[in-house]
């Protein structure tokens, strides 16, 4: 069940004229008024003594209001008080007592704080506003389909003012309703419901949950919308739905889910993956990540990345203009993270507690000890060299028989742990009252090492506190405070070397634990296991505040004047430890292995580095927000920000330390010449004015403006300046009369958009001539202080501009069963700052900033679609799905000058590689000769296309491809079921038109680099094979290979992202233990994919461009939740 | 409470008006004009400039003509072999061979220097110093540039990112080679002979003066000299001669020579320190005494050794030379003294421990050459990957001089006194090699031989060959190792193969400029011929 506490404020139709007749008891009145307005709870629940013998009630609710806070009104000529009661209770609740001593009466009670009304249950119209009123009462009950009782809920007489909202028990009595009117009841939420009064006293209604949230509120940026309103291409997911994925990074239970984001993790260790995310794809050369806006304040992406999931209430991501109220920094897309806040009523403990077992996702299949071997056979064989291994030798790798000193050494089963372990905790406490509202929540996560008896980690502790405060009627307060701290211990591990190991070469000496020297002690075995051969500690802290006020600026009914100063504050403190280690010699005569330190390092060696940053906002909003009329809806802002940020730097080293039993600075050397210490510091700064002008009629005619003037320091005071407006209007179509008879379509808003928006993701100060210290040079043995100019100069950099445009329908059909949303969008990203090292000579010798040089569009659509329903009876489910087409083309960009028209970038998407086309591989002489090759190419290499037809292979024979690893189509799947006290949900995630490097870059030369990937040697060239479709091994440095196509894959797939299975503890079973919800579940994470790169071992979502990949993780998970 | 907002807002306003908030000056920079009138900081943008210079730890030529082999193809040094080398991979060489890029991105920092100088506030003796040791890098430059490429564009202005950058073309050989020559004179006649103290290692006269008779001697070399203009020699010998008698000697030990801090021999070297040091002594070192084993000798250089009698082992036709004495399965007796500073032998020890041969159960980082490197290895370092060795790169040595000068010599018609300076080198204290007595060609030939034993891996080699125009028969012959690969017993077998097929085109002459630049010049920039 969804709330939302500003709905409920802002809907409060008070019975004013008949409240007014109570003259009476005017100050009840404006007590009842009061509890009239607001939800009722009672967060006091107060355990009270007392001992009464024969005492009427007034006496004894004078004695409990001596006894406690609680103060009791009443009305004497309703209520009669002269009962006589004897009651003795040393700890019982007051509402239990209550209870009991209105036992046998007429009287009921309620409570609000510390405020008990009292008043008489019998009489027509049961309460004090009702006891005047005249006949027409209706009273009722508002549930949830659960039966549970829900507060808040508006009800009014349709098209009158006059209306109530129900107490804490749901309960409601609306006065002076005509006999043959309607009953509206709404609530955020939840479909609203009108019901016919036909002469009824008594209407009990149960609300159901919107399908697609028609009341639904969205962040729009400094605001929030009402879903229907909206007019810009926005999606919001709440996290309840990202929450299901036991992935630790919000990002990752992402993926699949929005229409239009691009999300690809890239792989990664603990505490360290990658995820890459793009809005509507890639539209700069230079850095396409969106802005996170953390609670209203631009924070940066790690804050994201390692948020607690179970903070999040939602998020929200502005893909076109409606990002312009970002202005400067709003062209790659902005995401909105809101996170929890309290909600008024007793307070709601929630638990929950996750174990997780995590595996890569793949292994790459890599060549045995035998194949390796017969690929060095072949090298030596092809240069007319002698065999390095015979074949009974080779025998003896295949088979095993010889393990010592033929041995078929499985690098990643000696360094991956089958399984490894991650623990999640959460616990939070959230409620309130109508003066204070509170969440409060802290989390635990912890993920061990992948490696058998590795010993890095990744910890996190993260609390939240976010208390929103009630000073007077007009003015609100709200303190966020969180924290988080990380810690984190990784090793200094050459994954290149897992991929590379040698697998002719054991580990470890056969029945020992002695390290072999593997390969001059690269043997990955001891750096996964060996603290000592290198650790970088992290122990991040993370801590932002905020503090915002509202004040309803008195004398002008809607306006008000809101602000938000914010203060973030990070460090960073990061220890590099490296120390000695040992392998092990075998002495074949004595038999003993004999210690020899690693060559890694002769000495330990600690650097330390202390980063600290600083980052201020504050911000300044004046809004109006008012209805005239009933149909004229505004709601405007102006408003100011800023922002300053502050980064200090500090890092020292020392090595040559004596021991290596303490590894603190101290301890090292005392020579300064193996000292070292530097330091800096940075800034930015940024201003902004910005407002926003919304405007609906009847929620039909739509329309918003916003227009936005940034100053980044980035650039010289002359280009700093920039204006982003954005415009965007909607037609809700089915709020007019002539849609009226289209029973199957219950809305139908189409809408359009455009906007200009900015990106200054860029070094600063690139307009400066500057110069810094660096480049030292040794005269007679002492260092010499050398100063290096930081790059030339352009005065004229300034904003990308991104101009977008976007076209989109919303629809919801035969009750929501069927929603649909279409966006159609172009964007059109200008000034693109990017370098010209195509086409800049190097004579030169300009080390060339960012200019403004280039144009890219994206072209696309998305399309999402919902579905829900139930089958039979006891089955409900909600599917839903969604596609995003992207076309991404450079029109402009600076191109190295001589190019052939197939290489060039213009036309193509950004990214696009250029490749030497792969056709086949060379048979033999013949073969050869048949066809132009590349220098020193011989049988076994590749046959590459010579694209310009010269009889030469070279640069000009590399074709530009059609597409990038970036993809143009994405989609996803997701599907809810219920069944009793089951649930399932599963998601999916696919992408098409991409394309991946699928293999290291590292030469295809074994003896030389080490080992490869088995599917090389699979029909590979030979001597004998030669009709292959493999190149020979013994590829070397320089020629064709990392760059062609034969690296590349097409890399589509479909996976089941995430999945879960959920059970739900009957009530009746937990009735009596206090928790009125506990739900335990399983659940996975990348289970299984669908897609080409399976013969490679190769996760499709890693890019092999950057060396050998760290595949993402494949997680089962087991968890419980509580709710008290 | 009002009052409490009302204090509020005023605050956030008045934080907010503040119109300078975005003119930050960075806090890791210094600005434009504080550098140009400071003495010190001119001379600290003086001192970075010296990073242009290459050096032998970092540019491994021996690995591009004969002298050393590695099987994991340091920067395609198989190229030249495999004739896999084009002008798309050029810049997979080492920056000497390469330094298109890296030359004319420092260029634009000396022309930056020399606009800027004439206006700075700087004393006149502080401004003719700058310029000197900044004219002598240019110099540096441009003869790096002239022995890889040839003629290259003389580049003397700042370009500005806002006008046309194409079209630049090449200057001659001879325009470049005399640009060169004017900035060394002009450094000779400006610059002490010797930088001492905290200053030794910048530029000075002498060496300006020894970079100066390297070049010539290039010059006047067959590359360069088709016609053996005499006048051309007689240049090269009066540059070395300058050098003869200007208070440098021989140093006696060989072996030490190489990291004795600034001993009597060594005319310019670069120094290291342990915050910036160089990898070369663990990369060199063999597996067995913690480095890596790269730079194996080839078994090419290994027979081109003298025994220590003056007799070469082998015969032009490949048989044992009978006065030799040489017995191929003891090769390591009896060989010139300076064999044992480069190459490692059954019975070597260093640092204490004995060099171990045999392949065992890893066969990675063991030679392929049958050999491991020996020379510049200061035993006094723990050998580890710390990247902190602080052996110094000697650039220029009395030894080479001596070399340049006979050569000249032999040249001039003056065979005796080319063979009283190559026989000066064979005579030193440690070497002590009997003198050599060739004529005619066969002079010329021992001369070579000299510079191949004396001077090798010092970078010499890779020039020598081209500019002396032996490079067709030195590299048409095959790369050879001694090992016997499938021996894994715990005796080493040598037993000789061909490690890389011999292999020459006129072409390689000169490196080819980057295909990419010929692109970026707008087809402006001339390919070197063959490419």
């Amino acid at each position: 069940m969804k709330k939302n506490e500003s709905r409920m404020e802002s809907v409060c139709f008070l019975p004013v004229k008949k409240l007014l007749l109570m003259a009476k008891i005017t100050a009840l009145f404006i007590l009842v008024a009061f509890m009239q307005v607001s939800a009722k709870s009672y967060s006091q629940v107060g355990k009270i003594k007392l001992s009464v013998n024969n005492a009427t009630l007034v006496e004894v609710f004078q004695q409990i209001e001596n006894e406690s806070d609680y103060r009791f009104f009443y009305d004497n000529e309703q209520v009669d008080l002269t009962k006589k009661v004897t009651v003795s209770t040393e700890n019982k609740e007051l509402s239990e007592l209550l209870n009991e001593l209105f036992l046998d009466t007429d009287l009921t009670y309620e409570m609000m704080d510390n405020l008990i009304l009292v008043k008489s249950k019998n009489k027509a119209g049961d309460d004090l506003i009702s006891a005047k009123s005249e006949q027409g009462d209706i009273k009722g009950k508002v549930t949830d389909i659960n039966g549970e009782p829900m507060p808040g809920v508006t009800v009014v007489v349709k098209g009158t003012t006059n209306g109530t909202i129900t107490d804490i028990d749901g309960s409601y009595i609306i006065s002076n309703a005509p006999e043959d009117g309607i009953l509206e009841f709404s609530f955020v939420g939840m479909r609203a419901q009108e019901v016919e009064i036909a002469g009824q006293s008594s209407i009990n209604v149960t609300l159901v949950e919107d399908m697609i949230g028609i009341e639904e509120v969205v962040a729009i940026g400094y605001g929030t919308q009402k879903k229907e309103t909206v007019t810009g291409a926005i999606t919001q997911v709440n996290t309840e739905d990202v929450n299901l994925s036991p992935a630790p990074k919000l990002t990752d239970g992402l993926a699949g889910r929005v229409s239009g984001v691009i999300i690809n993790q890239r792989g990664g260790e603990p505490g360290r993956t990658e995820t890459e995310i793009f809005i509507r794809g890639r539209s700069t050369t230079e850095d396409s990540s969106p802005l996170y806006v953390i609670d209203g304040i631009a924070r940066d992406y790690n804050g994201l990345d390692r948020l607690d999931p179970n903070d999040i209430e939602s998020l929200t991501v502005l893909k076109d203009a409606s990002a312009a109220i970002y202005g400067a920094r709003a062209a790659n897309g902005v995401i909105l993270i809101t996170t929890k806040r309290g909600r008024i009523g007793k307070p709601t403990i929630k638990a929950s507690y996750n174990h997780g077992f995590s595996q890569p996702t793949r292994r790459e299949n890599l060549a045995s000890s035998a194949q390796f071997a017969e690929a060095w056979n072949l090298i030596n064989a092809v240069n007319g060299l002698e065999p390095q291994y015979s074949d009974e030798e080779i025998q003896k790798f295949a088979d095993g028989s010889d393990p010592v000193n033929y041995p078929n050494t499985r690098w990643y089963d000696v360094i991956y742990k089958d399984w490894k372990h991650q623990d999640r905790a959460n616990l939070s406490v959230s409620g309130g009252s109508e003066k204070v509202k509170y969440f409060v929540g802290a989390g635990y996560l912890q993920q061990k090492s992948p490696f058998n008896d590795g010993f890095g980690y990744n910890k996190q502790y993260n609390i939240r506190s976010n208390l929103d405060a009630t000073i007077t009627p007009d003015l609100t307060v709200s303190i966020d405070l969180s924290g988080r701290l990380d810690d984190i211990l990784s090793g200094d591990i050459d994954y290149p070397h897992i991929y590379l190991g040698y697998p002719y070469v054991n580990a470890f000496w056969p029945g020992t634990d002695y390290y072999t020297d593997a390969r001059t002690g690269d043997n990955v075995a001891l750096m996964t296991r060996e603290k000592d051969y290198g650790y970088t500690s992290t122990d991040r802290g993370v801590f932002t505040s905020s503090l915002s006020a509202t004040y309803n600026i008195p004398g002008v009914d809607g306006l008000s004047l809101a602000g938000t100063f914010a203060y973030d504050y990070n460090k960073n403190y990061e220890k590099d430890y490296t120390g000695v280690t040992y392998i092990y010699d075998y002495d074949q005569s004595s038999g003993e292995y004999i210690p020899k330190m690693n060559s890694n390092s002769s000495t330990p060696t600690l650097d330390v580095a202390f980063l600290q940053g600083k980052s201020q906002t504050a911000n300044l909003r004046l809004a109006y927000v008012k209805t005239f009329n009933d149909v004229h809806n505004i709601d405007a802002f102006v408003a100011y920000e800023q922002n300053k940020t502050h980064i200090d730097n500090l890092s020292a080293g020392r090595s040559q330390f004596l021991s290596g039993a303490i590894h603190e600075l101290f301890a090292g050397t005392a020579d300064k010449n193996y000292q070292t210490n530097d330091g800096s510091a940075f800034e930015t700064a940024r201003q902004n004015y910005f407002g926003r002008i919304q405007y609906d009629y009847a929620n039909k005619y739509l329309f918003q403006f916003s227009l936005r003037r940034d100053g980044s320091q980035n650039f010289a005071s002359d280009k700093r300046w920039g204006w982003f407006p954005g415009v965007s209007a909607g037609w809700t179509l089915t709020e007019e009369s002539f849609m009226k008879g289209l029973s199957s379509l219950d809305f139908l808003k189409i809408r359009a958009s455009w906007g200009q928006l900015g990106n200054d993701n860029v070094d600063a100060f690139q307009y400066l001539t500057a110069y810094s210290y660096g480049d030292n040079y040794i005269f007679g043995g002492t260092t010499a202080q050398g100063l290096v100019q930081s790059g030339v100069p352009n005065p004229n950099i300034t904003w990308e501009v991104a101009e977008t445009t976007d076209l989109g329908v919303e629809a919801r059909m035969w009750g929501g069963k069927l929603g649909m949303d279409v966006d159609l969008f172009k964007t059109r990203r200008s000034n693109i700052l990017a370098t010209r090292n195509a086409s800049v000579p190097y004579y030169t010798g300009l080390e060339l900033p960012d200019e403004n040089i280039g144009i890219v569009e994206n072209k696309g659509l998305e399309l999402t679609l919902t579905n829900r329903g139930q089958i039979g009876n006891e089955i409900e489910y909600s599917l839903a799905g969604n596609f995003t087409y992207i076309h991404n083309e450079v029109i402009d960009i600076d191109e190295a000058p001589l190019s052939e028209d197939y290489q060039l970038q213009t036309g193509k998407p950004i990214g696009a590689p250029l490749l030497y086309e792969v056709i086949g591989i060379f048979k033999d002489e013949a073969d050869l000769a048949s066809y132009p090759s590349y220098s020193g190419y011989g049988p076994g290499d590749f046959k590459i296309l010579d694209a310009n037809d010269d009889g030469v292979i070279n640069s000009n024979d590399m074709i530009r491809q059609d597409l990038s690893s970036s993809p143009e189509i994405v989609f996803g799947f997701t599907s809810n079921f219920q069944y009793k006290q089951f649930e399932l949900n599963l998601s999916f995630q696919g992408q098409a038109r991409v394309l991946v490097t699928a293999l290291p870059v590292f030469p295809f030369n074994p003896p030389a680099f080490g080992n490869f990937n088995a599917w090389l040697v699979e029909d590979g060239w030979t001597l004998e094979n030669t009709d292959a479709t493999k190149p020979k091994p013994g590829i070397g440095f320089g020629v064709p290979y990392s760059n062609t196509t034969f690296l590349q894959r097409n890399g589509a797939f479909v996976r089941l992202k995430n999945a879960e299975l959920a059970y739900n503890i009957p009530k009746s079973l937990l009735s009596r233990t206090g928790i009125s919800n506990c739900r335990v579940y399983v659940s996975g994470y990348n289970l299984f994919s669908i897609d080409g790169l399976k013969d490679l071992g190769v996760d499709p979502e890693v890019n092999s461009g950057f060396g050998v990949p760290v595949m993402p993780d494949r997680i089962i998970n087991l968890g419980v939740s509580l709710t008290l | 409470m009002k009052k409490i907002i009302l204090f509020l807002l005023t605050s956030i306003i008045l934080f907010a008006c503040n119109d300078d908030m975005l003119e930050l000056t960075p806090l890791d920079r210094i600005s434009e004009s504080a550098v140009w009138n400071d003495e010190n900081l001119l001379q600290a943008y003086v001192n970075a400039q010296y990073n242009v210079i290459q050096d032998g730890f970092t540019n491994n030529l021996m690995y591009y003509s004969d002298e050393a082999y590695s099987q994991f193809d340091p920067s395609s040094a198989f190229g030249f072999r495999n004739n896999t080398l084009t002008a798309d991979n050029v810049e997979n060489l080492y920056t000497t061979l390469n330094f298109w890029e890296t030359g004319y991105s420092y260029l634009y920092n000396l022309n930056q220097f020399f606009v800027n100088i004439e206006e700075s506030a700087i004393s006149d003796d502080a401004k003719t110093s700058l310029i000197a040791e900044m004219r002598f890098l240019r110099a540096y430059i441009y003869t790096t540039l002239l022995n890889s490429y040839g003629g290259v564009p003389i580049i003397d202005k700042v370009f500005d990112l806002s006008e046309e950058l194409t079209g630049v073309t090449r200057n001659s050989y001879d325009e470049v080679l005399q640009y060169i020559i004017d900035d060394l004179d002009y450094v000779i006649q400006t610059l002490p002979a010797k930088q001492t103290g905290s200053d030794a290692g910048k530029a000075s006269g002498d060496v300006a003066q020894a970079m100066k008779s390297r070049l010539l001697l290039y010059d006047a070399r067959a590359l360069h000299n088709p016609t053996d203009d005499v006048t051309k020699w007689q240049a090269a010998s009066d540059a070395a001669a300058e050098l003869l008698d200007a208070g440098y000697s021989l140093y006696p030990d060989y072996g030490t020579l190489f990291f004795s801090d600034g001993n009597s021999e060594i005319i310019w070297q670069r120094y290291y320190s342990p915050e910036i040091g160089h990898s070369f002594t663990f990369q060199s070192s063999a597996p067995l005494h913690g480095g890596w084993g790269l730079f194996d000798p080839t078994q090419n250089l290994v027979d081109d050794y003298e025994m220590s009698n003056g007799e070469m082992p082998y015969l032009e036709d490949g048989s044992v030379n009978p006065e030799s004495g040489y017995d191929p399965d003891q090769f390591w007796v009896d060989r010139d003294p300076r064999f044992y500073e480069l190459v490692t032998y059954p019975g070597f020890v260093f640092q204490g421990k004995e060099t171990v041969y045999y392949k065992g159960l890893y066969t990675q980082d063991f030679t392929q050459t049958g050999y491991y490197n020996h020379k510049f290895l200061d035993p006094s370092y723990v050998i580890a990957n710390t990247g902190n060795f602080t052996t110094p790169w000697i650039h220029y040595r009395l030894a080479e001089i001596y070399l340049n000068y006979a050569e000249a010599q032999y040249h001039l018609g003056n065979e005796d006194l080319a063979r009283q300076y190559v026989n000066m080198v064979r005579a030193r204290e440690s070497v002590d090699m009997p003198p050599i007595d060739e004529t005619g060609d066969e002079l010329l030939a021992k001369i070579y031989h000299e510079r191949r034993i004396e001077l090798v891996y010092e970078g010499h080699r890779y020039f020598d060959i081209r500019t002396t125009k032996m490079a067709p028969e030195t590299q048409s012959e095959p790369l050879i190792g001694n090992i016997d690969a499938t021996e894994t017993d715990e005796e080493y077998v040598y037993q000789r193969q061909t490690l890389l097929p011999g292999n020459w085109d006129d072409k390689f002459y000169y490196t080819p400029i980057p295909y990419s630049e010929i692109k970026r010049s707008n087809g402006s920039l001339e390919q070197n011929p063959g490419w």
